[in-house]
């Protein structure tokens, strides 16, 4: 759905793309180019056993890759990618970082497929005889030939003509076929002949470590994934077909890779005619060319065989990739990130002239100017940070907005998937320095580049999309304490509860607060009438303010989002808040899913700072404070809300441990000992008190709901919200089953403050 | 036989049976999620585990 800020109206491809189509989509952006460039100098490089370990290892990398993507597009089945995935998952400094990236990696690629084309056909005509009276070095030829094949192309993307689905899947599945049958025909002469296994010795002849260079170099045979992301929105049934076409497709095409090194490898005996050393060593000679020399002494009119894949391959990818990078740098325009005149269509052929003017510059001039491995090496590298975005992207979304959005697919072993693809993928990136010094110097200048241009431009014209949070009215108290409290306010009613509360805290903190509220606004309604949403909101806050401004500094907020939780978090992280104060209505809603509902659950999860919710609070002094110990940094915050809360001299705080029979007692009074020394604690109003019970649920439980008490605190469970969920909470059984003031406390500390304060 | 080959044997058999794995895997989960229409990630998760 391409929907427009300012209006009402939207429009929507017509969806006709069906699961063979998309997977096709991914198998001939992957086979464009690398097997055939690959090969040759894989094998070269690393070896007849390397070439098929490469291969492997790189679909297995490509699969963690390919699962980030599946995940990611099956929650957000729309068009563009990477780059609206990092913009979701980030904002947009990194969503114009990965949109810059991709228009270049894709570009580069272009000019890797125009190689292509160039070397085989000319090999081809060469092997027929037709070339010898040419005057001009080969790689010359390469040169204009590429140039001229770009050329076509750029002119019919101009006129145009886009990437068919329907028609390029019939196409690929063809060169699919090709590539099976070379193949099944090194398969069946390995079963004539056998003593051809004995080309595969010495197996790594140039060592393991080779393969990380290989593997480096190849990894440009494995990025369709993101050409089948970009056709979401014309996607049949887009949530199911989407993820499975991006599975299936790295699994067919990593197939077909070991297939054809296999047969590549087998082609020829040692001692043939014209083989001069092992066969690995003659075929890595030809570099490039390697593998169309190997086929063509695998099977009769191999070279013919080969030369025709090369073609339909190169040029349907070539199409592809000049779409892709064309349709990228369109949007940066569109989103004003790059200067608006990307965006501008030419008034007769309807296509972005002025995206597809520079994006042809980018492929001619790196056809022209780069040696063809420095040209793979530098795409390779570009996707490779690319896939990067996207494996940190898939967990930040999943941990921050996984509420807000609808799966359909979820990827296993999260999030070790995706960081082992993060490590991995830099350390591929690192050993491409082996192969291409030329490409470890393009591709950080051009980053380098992309970010000075958002820093000057982007940054400053950038669109507001409709995924972001925009300040609708702030009105600010100077800045005069150092603590800053936050407190959320949905209506009225919470915010009357909240403020007695938070009043105690903020004058025990010496705090100053800001109270917030979030004006959520369904999706189907633009930007411009989020207001109307506004009213409840302002009474809140006005409460609030009559209630607390005559006392301390006071901040007030009204801000518009489609998700008050995110909302929050971002809120809590932008003003460097040190505690969130959340009110927790008690509604008996989503139980099922929710511990205490679908904004207070991802806002504890995420927030970068301590957090304390209050369910059914209305005393501003208690007597009797129950305090299950657990302890742990919950413990000690838990421990520091109940000296606030409680009677400063009829009050009494009761840490309780509750023990099995035959268990060890854990001390509280060393645990208070130790508390007292960091936290601000009055050590009289503690009195702890020991219960041993079977079952230690049941018996805190008893303990709370009897007379003696008239509020509980309970520290947060250390395991993420959606784990208790499913796993069963202590907190969370104890929140649902107690009947009095209830108030759950959570401390982000040490790595973890660091990490989300970073992230 | 080299022992390179043995090893190369291993990971090859290692990483294209994880590949399938991964495969088999994630297909099975997409079919779940559609069949039960499931959408929300706390479902699909206490779904999987569930089925274990």
């Amino acid at each position: 759905m391409a929907n427009n800020p300012d209006s009402q109206i939207s429009t929507e491809l017509s969806r006709e793309l069906n699961l063979f189509h998309v997977t096709m989509m991914g198998v001939g952006m992957m086979i464009g180019a690398g097997v055939f460039l690959g090969i040759g100098n894989a094998i070269r490089v690393a070896g007849p056993g390397g070439v098929i370990l490469t291969f492997t290892l790189n679909g297995l990398l490509g699969m963690f890759t390919a699962m980030s993507y599946a995940e990611l597009s099956s929650a957000v089945p729309k068009a563009g990618g990477a780059y609206n995935f990092a913009r979701i998952a980030f904002g947009r400094g990194p969503s114009f970082l990965a949109g810059w990236m991709e228009w270049f990696a894709s570009s580069v690629a272009g000019s890797v497929y125009a190689l292509t084309f160039a070397i085989y056909t000319l090999h081809f005509f060469d092997q027929l005889g037709l070339l010898g009276w040419l005057p001009f070095k080969e790689y010359y030829m390469q040169k204009v030939v590429a140039v001229i094949i770009a050329g076509v192309f750029i002119y019919i993307n101009y006129r145009g003509a886009s990437e068919t689905g329907k028609t390029g899947a019939l196409f690929t599945l063809g060169q699919t076929i090709m590539l099976g049958v070379v193949g099944l025909v090194g398969i069946f002469v390995v079963i004539k002949d056998p003593s051809r296994l004995q080309n595969f010795e010495p197996f790594m002849p140039k060592g393991w470590s080779q393969l990380l260079i290989t593997m480096g170099f190849t990894y440009v045979a494995f990025e369709g994934f993101e050409v089948i992301a970009q056709a979401g929105d014309e996607t049949i049934d887009p949530q199911k077909n989407i993820p499975k076409a991006m599975l299936y497709s790295i699994f067919i095409v990593v197939t077909s890779y070991i297939l054809v090194s296999f047969a590549a490898i087998i082609s020829v005996k040692t001692g043939s005619p014209g083989v001069e050393g092992a066969p690995w060593e003659w075929i890595g000679s030809f570099k490039e060319k390697g593998f169309g020399m190997a086929v063509q002494r695998l099977m009769p009119l191999g070279i013919f065989v080969v030369t025709l894949t090369v073609i339909f391959a190169s040029t349907s990818a070539l199409n592809a990739t000049i779409y892709s990078a064309t349709r990228v740098s369109y949007a940066l325009g569109r989103d004003r990130m790059l200067p608006g005149f990307f965006s501008k269509i030419s008034p007769k052929q309807k296509t972005p002239y002025f995206a597809l003017m520079y994006t042809s510059l980018i492929v001619l001039s790196v056809a022209t100017f780069l040696p063809t491995m420095d040209v793979a090496s530098s795409a390779s590298i570009m996707f490779l940070f690319l896939f990067f975005t996207v494996n940190i992207s898939v967990i930040k979304i999943r941990r921050h907005m996984a509420d807000e959005l609808n799966y359909g697919y979820v990827m296993p072993f999260f999030p070790f998937i995706p960081i082992m693809a993060i490590v991995l993928q830099a350390l591929l990136a690192v050993f491409l320095i082996h192969m291409s010094f030329l490409a470890w110097i393009v591709a950080p200048v051009w980053i380098a580049s992309g970010i000075a241009i958002y820093w000057l431009y982007g940054k400053k014209h950038a669109l507001t999309t409709q995924d972001e949070i925009v300040v609708l009215e702030e009105e600010k108290a100077p800045q005069v304490k150092k603590f800053k409290i936050m407190v959320p306010v949905a209506n009225p009613d919470n915010a009357l509860q909240l403020v007695g509360n938070t009043l105690k805290i903020s004058q025990a903190k010496d705090a100053q607060v800001e109270l917030l509220h979030m004006v959520v606004t369904p999706e189907q309604v633009p930007l411009s009438d989020a207001e109307k949403y506004m009213l409840t909101g302002k009474e809140a806050i006005t409460e609030a303010m009559l209630y607390l401004e005559p006392r301390f500094p006071i901040t007030t907020t009204i801000r518009y989002c489609r998700n008050a939780a995110r909302g929050i978090v971002m809120a809590t992280r932008e003003k460097k808040t040190d505690l969130l104060i959340l009110g927790y209505p008690g509604k008996e809603v989503q139980r099922r899913r929710f511990l205490f509902g679908s904004t207070i659950d991802p806002v504890v999860d995420n927030a970068p700072c301590n957090v304390v919710v209050f369910k059914d609070c209305t005393e501003l002094s208690y007597k009797r404070i129950l305090v299950p110990f657990a302890g742990g940094p919950n413990g000690v915050f838990a421990f520091e809300i109940a000296t606030i809360l409680a009677d400063n001299e009829h009050g009494k705080i009761v840490p309780l441990n509750v023990t099995r029979p035959g268990s060890k007692t854990r001390d509280i009074e060393d645990f208070l000992d130790a508390a007292v020394k960091i936290r601000d604690l009055n050590r009289k109003l503690f009195e702890p008190k020991y219960i041993i019970a079977k079952d230690v649920f049941e018996a805190v439980l008893n303990e709370a709901n009897s007379n003696d008490y008239d509020l509980v605190i309970v520290g947060a469970s250390r395991e993420s919200m959606i784990s208790q969920m499913v796993k069963g909470s202590f907190p969370r059984e104890l929140a649902r089953k107690c009947n009095k003031p209830f108030v759950m406390v959570k401390a982000t500390e040490g790595l973890r403050l660091l990490i989300r304060k970073i992230i | 036989m080299d022992l390179n080959i043995v090893l190369g044997l291993i990971v090859f058999a290692v990483a294209y049976g994880f590949l399938l794995f991964f495969i088999l895997w994630s297909r099975r989960t997409i079919e779940l999620i559609d069949d039960r229409k499931l959408t929300s990630l706390r479902e699909i998760i206490e779904e999987l585990r569930r089925g274990k």
